[in-house]
C-alpha cells in the first residue's frame, strides 16, 4: 500500500513540475493553477505516506537516506505551498518544484543506510540531529532558489534588459527578504543540528567533536553563513553581494550533505 | 434579424467632427427613445466616447435600417447628411458582430488594448437597458461580447504592458521596492515633469517627499501641492542618504549628482537600494552612478526604450487577440443558427409550454390551499381539470409552432416566434410570472 502511494506521489510531483515548466513556456494561467493543485495533492499524499511509514517503523525514524530525502522534499513542497499562496509569488513552483523532484529522486534511488544496522541510532539525539539537519537543508535550498531568482531580476534591472518573465516575478525587495529570512531560519536549524549532533557524538563516542570530515565541513558552512549575516548587518552587504556570499555557504552545505560521510 | 453597426471613430473622422457627434448621457437617453419611437430599429445601443460614436442595433432589414440611422444621426445633431456620410462606416451582421467583439477588447482603440472602452461599453449597455431599447437579441450579443472581452484581456494580457514613461518608471520602482508605501523620495526640479512624477508617487503611497529647486518659492509651492517638504537647492545632497527614489528634471547644464555623492549616500544608508530617475535633458546625473552597487539609474532614453519595447509587445499580443475576437464572433454567429429568431435557451414551443405549466402549478397550489377539505381523489380531479384546460389551450399554438419551425426557410417563421415570445413575455420568465400573480 505505502509503496503504491509513494509511487503515485512521486508521479504527481513529476507531473506538477512538468506543468509548471509548461507554464513558463506557454504562459497560460490555467497551467499554473493546475500545477499548484497537483502539488497540493502530492503534498497531502506524501504527508500520509510519511505518517504511515513513521507509524510503522517507529522511533528512531528517518535513519535511512531515502527517508530523510523524502522528508526534505516534503518540507520543501510545504514551504512552496505557503510561499505561492501567501507571498504573491505565484510562480515559485517553477523554481522550487525541480528541486523537490531532485530530492524525491534521491530518495527513491538512494540505497544508502546511514546507521540502521549499528546501534548508534538508539541515542535520542540521533533523530533530533537528523530532523534538524534535513529541515535546514530544505530551507537552505529555498533560500538558494530565492537568491537565484533575485540575481536574475537584479541582472535585468541593472542591465536594463527586461525579459518577458520580469513582470511575473516578485520585487527585489521581497526576494531579498525571502532569501535572508530563509537563510536565518536555516542557520538556526543548522546550529541546532550541530548542537544535537555533538551531543550525540558525546553520548556515543564520549567526545563532542571527533576526527570527522562531515563535522568539519558543516562547521565551515556554518561559518560561511555566519559571515553572511555579519556582512549584511554591519557592512550592508544586502542584495546581490549578499546572495553571492550565501552561494558559497550553500555550495559547502550541498557538498556536505551529498558527498561527505561521517567517519 | 440582423445585427448592424453605424458610426465613426478616430480612424475615420477628425476630432472636431467626433466632438459634434458625441452623445452626452442625456442625449443617449433621448436618442434611444427616438430610435424606438420612430421604429428605426427594434433594439439599439449608443456607444459614445471621445474616440468613437457608434450605434449598435438589430433589424430584419438592415440596409434600410442603416440608412435610417444615418439620417437620424444627422438630424439629431443638426448636421447636413452629406457632411457626415464620408466619415461614417456601416457594418452588417457578420461584420457588425465582429466589430463589437473587437471594440470591447480594445482592439479598435487608439491605444491598442486599452481597457477604458470596456467600461464605457458597459455604461452604454446599462443606459440601453434603462431606456428599454435592449431586447433579447442585443442582450444575448452584448453578454457574449463582454465575456469574450474579459477572456481576451486575461488570456493575452494585452493591457499589462505600461505605455507611458511615468508609468514604466513607477512599475520599475515597484519591482525594486515592492510596495512604494513609506518609501521616501526626492524631487530635483519643480517643472511639469516632476510634478507629474510627484502625483504618480503620491498615488502609489509614497508620501515623505522632499522638493528641491533653484527657486525656493517654486519648490515650496510644489511641496505644498504634493504634501511634501521644500529643501534649499544647495542642501539637497543631505537628503540623498534618506531617500529611496530620486527624480531629477532640472535645466542644469552639468551633472548635479556624481558618483562620489552617491557613494557617500550609499555608505550612510548601508547600501539600501536607491532608484534614480533622470528625466532631464541634458542629464542631471552622471551615468557612472548606475555602476554603483544597489543603485539603479534610468534616464529618459532608457524609459522611452522600454515603452517602445512594450508597444511592440502589445502589437504582438494584439495579433493573438484579433484571432480570438474572430473566433468568438464566429462562434456567436454559429450559435444563432439559421433561425436567428429563436434566441437563448430552449425553443419557443418548449418555453411556452413551460410557462403555462408554471402558471398552472402556481394557481393550482393557491386553489388547493383554500380547499383544505378535499380528499385525495377530489384533489386529483381538480388537478386533472387544470391539466386538460392548459393542454387544450396549448394544443393548436404548439402544433402551429412546430410546423413553422419545420418550414424553416420561410422568413415569416422568425416573426411568428418573435410575436409569440413578445406576446407571452417568454424572454424573462421570472418577471412575467411575477406580474401574472
Amino acid at each position: 500500500m505505502i509503496p503504491l502511494l509513494t509511487n503515485i506521489g512521486f508521479a504527481l510531483y513529476g507531473l506538477a513540475t512538468l506543468v509548471a515548466l509548461a507554464y513558463w513556456i506557454f504562459d497560460k494561467r490555467a497551467l499554473l493553477v493546475g500545477s499548484r493543485r497537483l502539488t497540493t495533492l502530492a503534498f497531502l499524499l506524501q504527508t500520509l505516506t510519511i505518517g504511515f511509514h513513521v507509524g510503522k517503523v517507529g522511533y528512531p525514524f528517518l535513519l535511512e537516506a531515502r527517508d530523510s530525502y523524502s522528508f526534505s522534499a516534503w518540507v520543501l513542497a510545504g514551504l512552496l505551498l505557503i510561499l505561492s499562496s501567501k507571498n504573491r509569488f505565484e510562480m515559485a513552483g517553477v523554481f522550487i518544484l525541480p528541486a523537490v523532484m531532485i530530492l524525491e529522486t534521491l530518495a527513491r534511488f538512494s540505497k544508502e543506510d546511514y546507521l540502521g544496522a549499528t546501534g548508534l541510532a538508539n541515542s535520542p539525539w540521533a533523530s533530533a540531529h537528523i530532523v534538524f539537519g534535513f529541515l535546514s537543508l530544505s530551507i537552505f535550498i529555498l533560500s538558494f532558489l530565492m537568491g537565484i531568482v533575485y540575481l536574475f531580476q537584479e541582472y535585468q534591472i541593472k542591465r536594463k534588459k527586461i525579459f518577458k518573465i520580469f513582470d511575473k516575478l516578485p520585487s527585489l525587495d521581497l526576494l531579498d527578504r525571502l532569501h535572508a529570512k530563509a537563510l536565518g531560519a536555516g542557520f538556526l536549524l543548522l546550529t541546532l543540528g550541530i548542537v544535537t549532533g555533538s551531543a550525540w557524538a558525546k553520548s556515543v563516542k564520549g567526545v563532542y567533536f571527533f576526527d570527522d570530515p562531515r563535522q568539519l565541513w558543516t562547521l565551515i558552512a556554518w561559518l560561511c553563513y555566519a559571515f553572511f549575516f555579519q556582512a549584511r548587518f554591519t557592512a550592508g552587504w544586502r542584495g546581490r553581494r549578499g546572495v553571492l556570499l550565501s552561494l558559497i555557504g550553500f555550495t559547502v552545505i550541498l557538498f556536505t550533505f551529498l558527498q561527505v560521510r561521517h567517519a | 434579424m440582423k445585427y448592424l453597426t453605424v458610426g465613426l471613430s478616430h480612424k475615420t473622422a477628425p476630432l472636431d467632427l467626433r466632438e459634434k457627434l458625441a452623445f452626452s448621457p442625456e442625449k443617449v437617453k433621448r436618442g434611444l427613445s427616438l430610435l424606438l419611437a420612430e421604429s428605426l430599429a427594434p433594439e439599439s445601443l449608443i456607444l459614445s466616447t471621445c474616440n468613437r460614436v457608434e450605434i449598435y442595433g438589430v433589424s430584419p432589414e438592415p440596409e434600410g435600417c442603416v440608412q435610417g440611422i444615418k439620417a437620424f444621426l444627422s438630424r439629431f445633431h443638426g448636421l447636413p447628411e452629406g457632411d457626415l456620410e464620408p466619415f461614417l462606416y456601416e457594418r452588417i451582421h457578420e461584420e457588425a458582430v465582429l466589430h463589437g467583439f473587437r471594440v470591447a477588447a480594445g482592439l479598435d482603440s487608439m491605444v491598442v488594448g486599452e481597457s477604458q472602452i470596456f467600461g464605457q461599453m458597459k455604461e452604454a449597455y446599462r443606459m440601453a437597458q434603462e431606456a428599454g431599447s435592449a431586447g433579447p437579441h442585443l442582450n444575448r450579443y452584448i453578454h457574449r461580447v463582454f465575456q469574450a472581452a474579459k477572456k481576451i484581456r486575461s488570456e493575452t494580457e494585452i493591457g499589462s504592458l505600461p505605455l507611458s514613461v511615468s508609468y514604466v518608471a513607477v512599475l520599475l520602482a515597484k519591482k525594486i521596492f515592492g510596495s512604494l508605501e513609506g518609501r521616501k523620495a526626492l524631487l530635483l526640479g519643480a517643472g511639469k515633469m516632476s510634478e507629474l512624477a510627484a502625483l504618480h508617487l503620491k498615488s502609489q503611497g509614497s508620501p515623505p517627499i522632499w522638493v528641491a529647486n533653484r527657486s525656493f518659492e517654486k519648490a515650496e509651492s510644489m511641496a505644498a501641492a504634493c504634501g511634501g517638504q521644500a529643501v534649499h537647492f544647495n542642501d539637497f545632497k543631505m537628503c540623498l542618504p534618506l531617500v529611496d527614489v530620486v527624480i531629477t528634471s532640472t535645466a542644469a547644464e552639468d551633472y548635479l549628482i556624481r558618483p562620489d555623492d552617491i557613494h557617500e549616500a550609499m555608505r550612510l544608508r548601508k547600501n539600501k537600494p536607491m532608484f534614480i530617475i533622470d528625466i532631464a535633458v541634458p542629464r542631471n546625473v552622471d551615468p557612472a552612478v548606475h555602476r554603483i552597487f544597489n543603485v539603479y539609474l534610468y534616464d529618459l532614453d532608457d524609459l522611452q526604450g522600454m515603452v517602445e519595447t512594450n508597444l511592440k509587445g502589445r502589437r504582438e499580443k494584439a495579433v493573438r487577440a484579433e484571432a480570438m475576437a474572430s473566433e468568438e464572433a464566429a462562434s456567436f454567429l454559429e450559435g444563432l443558427g439559421p433561425d436567428s429568431a429563436v434566441l437563448g435557451g430552449p425553443p419557443t414551443a418548449q418555453r411556452l409550454a413551460q410557462k403555462f405549466e408554471q402558471l398552472r402549478r402556481r394557481e393550482l397550489e393557491k386553489a388547493l390551499s383554500r380547499l383544505k377539505d378535499l380528499n385525495q381523489k377530489e384533489k386529483e380531479v381538480v388537478e386533472g381539470l387544470t391539466l386538460s384546460i392548459v393542454n387544450k389551450i396549448l394544443h393548436d399554438p404548439l402544433l402551429a409552432l412546430k410546423t413553422v419551425s419545420d418550414l424553416r426557410p420561410d422568413p415569416s417563421s422568425a416573426d411568428v416566434h418573435e410575436i409569440i415570445q413578445k406576446l407571452f413575455r417568454l424572454d424573462d420568465t421570472d418577471d412575467s410570472l411575477g406580474s401574472a400573480k
